[in-house]
């Protein structure tokens, strides 16, 4: 995965955080600083820099430690949000 | 030290469910992802419950950070977890230790179980039961009698003896379960060997029974009988009254009666001397026995009454 490698190359020290889906399966994420609203239709995830509100399905968290989220549901959208929870 | 092993192995392979209840209670999640606690199933069944799973362990943490203040009025949070249940290898054991009963009636029935099954407890003849008695007796000398451990390794004993009767084609000895399974099958190309000629009865008394599957009876059941008379001819009468002559399959039952004078030293030496002068087997049986001292010295008078089961070809 080089080219994945050369993406956080570009953006390192930026704050970004790292999150990987599976399409119809479960998403890990990484960086998470706190789970903002949790119900089984909609969670909101902030990071460092920015927010994550997931739409979808029977959503929970199947393991959460020390920043490293592993999401499971159907999702069916994803939007980033500010640090306040405004859209971007 | 293996136990506080085992109990460390226990309470890592264990989840313990907590809820935790307050306004927004997600937000409790936070103080948690801090205090480096792994959370496991973060469900969020109602507004202000949400339910996970936390290693035993990490179990003590959380209700450190979040109290029951149902417990301890002194701390005050937002937050009150509680603990809901168990999940994994604890919630098993501790099912297990419930019903420590059962499971060790289940153990003790399972070692019932393997031990029975090294003993002999029926005999099962399949296929042709003509060799039934012989079958029997080749399985006594061979060790496997009933219950008794079976002897294993003697099933090609058993069948070596059986294959040598007359017409045995096929013999297998096989212990299924409980049981020993014995197999002859004769082969359909084999002369019987019937006895020839009319049936005759040694004993006189009166006929009880007759069975007669070939040939023609002479005697009625009730009839007396002498000894040397012939009970059973070998022919058959068709119907345009033609004789033709058929090997005799019949069993007679006759009820006799032995009385007479014996010389002995004693009662017991008396019957001896009657009994093996009747000549019985195994089929007959004595109704029953008086021996009474004569007035002359070393005689006794001797009553037996008994019935005997003759057969031929049956």
């Amino acid at each position: 995965m080089r080219l994945i490698g050369e993406l956080f190359d570009a953006v390192e020290g930026e704050g970004f955080s790292r999150c990987t889906w599976v399409l119809g399966g479960d998403a890990y994420l990484e960086g998470v600083k706190t789970v903002g609203d949790f119900t089984p239709e909609k969670i909101v995830l902030f990071f460092k820099k920015y927010g994550m509100e997931i739409e979808g399905q029977d959503l929970f968290i199947r393991k959460y430690v020390d920043g490293d989220l592993l999401l499971s549901g159907k999702v069916l959208s994803l939007r980033m949000i500010d640090e306040k929870g405004g859209r971007l | 030290m293996i136990k506080n092993r085992l109990r460390e192995w226990l309470d890592e392979k264990t989840r313990v469910q907590i809820a935790i209840d307050g306004i927004m209670p997600q937000r409790a999640l936070l103080k948690l992802k801090r205090a480096q606690i792994p959370l496991y199933d973060v469900k969020k069944p109602q507004k202000n419950r949400i339910l996970f799973s936390t290693r035993k362990k990490d179990s003590e943490k959380v209700f450190a950070i979040f109290p029951n203040v149902c417990y301890n009025s002194s701390t005050l949070s937002p937050y009150v977890a509680q603990k809901v249940g168990e999940k994994g290898l604890g919630k098993v054991v501790k099912k297990l230790k419930n019903r420590i009963g059962l499971l060790l009636g289940g153990l003790l029935f399972c070692m019932a179980t393997l031990a029975a099954d090294a003993f002999v407890f029926g005999i099962e003849f399949v296929g042709s039961t003509v060799y039934a008695r012989e079958a029997q007796m080749a399985l006594e000398q061979n060790g496997i009698r009933l219950f008794r451990p079976y002897a294993k390794g003697n099933e090609d004993l058993v069948c070596a003896q059986l294959l040598q009767c007359n017409g045995v084609s096929f013999c297998s000895v096989q212990k299924r379960g409980m049981r020993v399974r014995v197999e002859v099958q004769l082969s359909p190309f084999t002369d019987v060997n019937l006895a020839q000629g009319d049936m005759f009865i040694a004993y006189t008394g009166t006929l009880k029974a007759l069975t007669v599957l070939k040939g023609t009876p002479l005697k009625k059941v009730g009839d007396s009988v002498q000894s040397g008379e012939k009970i059973v001819g070998a022919f058959m009468t068709g119907e345009n009254e033609q004789t033709k002559a058929v090997p005799v399959i019949a069993r007679a039952a006759v009820a006799c009666t032995y009385e007479n004078q014996v010389q002995a030293g004693d009662m017991q030496s008396a019957f001896a001397t009657a009994y093996l002068s009747l000549g019985l087997t195994d089929t007959d049986t004595i109704q029953t026995t008086v021996i009474e001292r004569t007035e002359q010295e070393g005689t006794f008078h001797v009553k037996i009454q008994f019935t005997v089961i003759r057969t031929m070809n049956f």
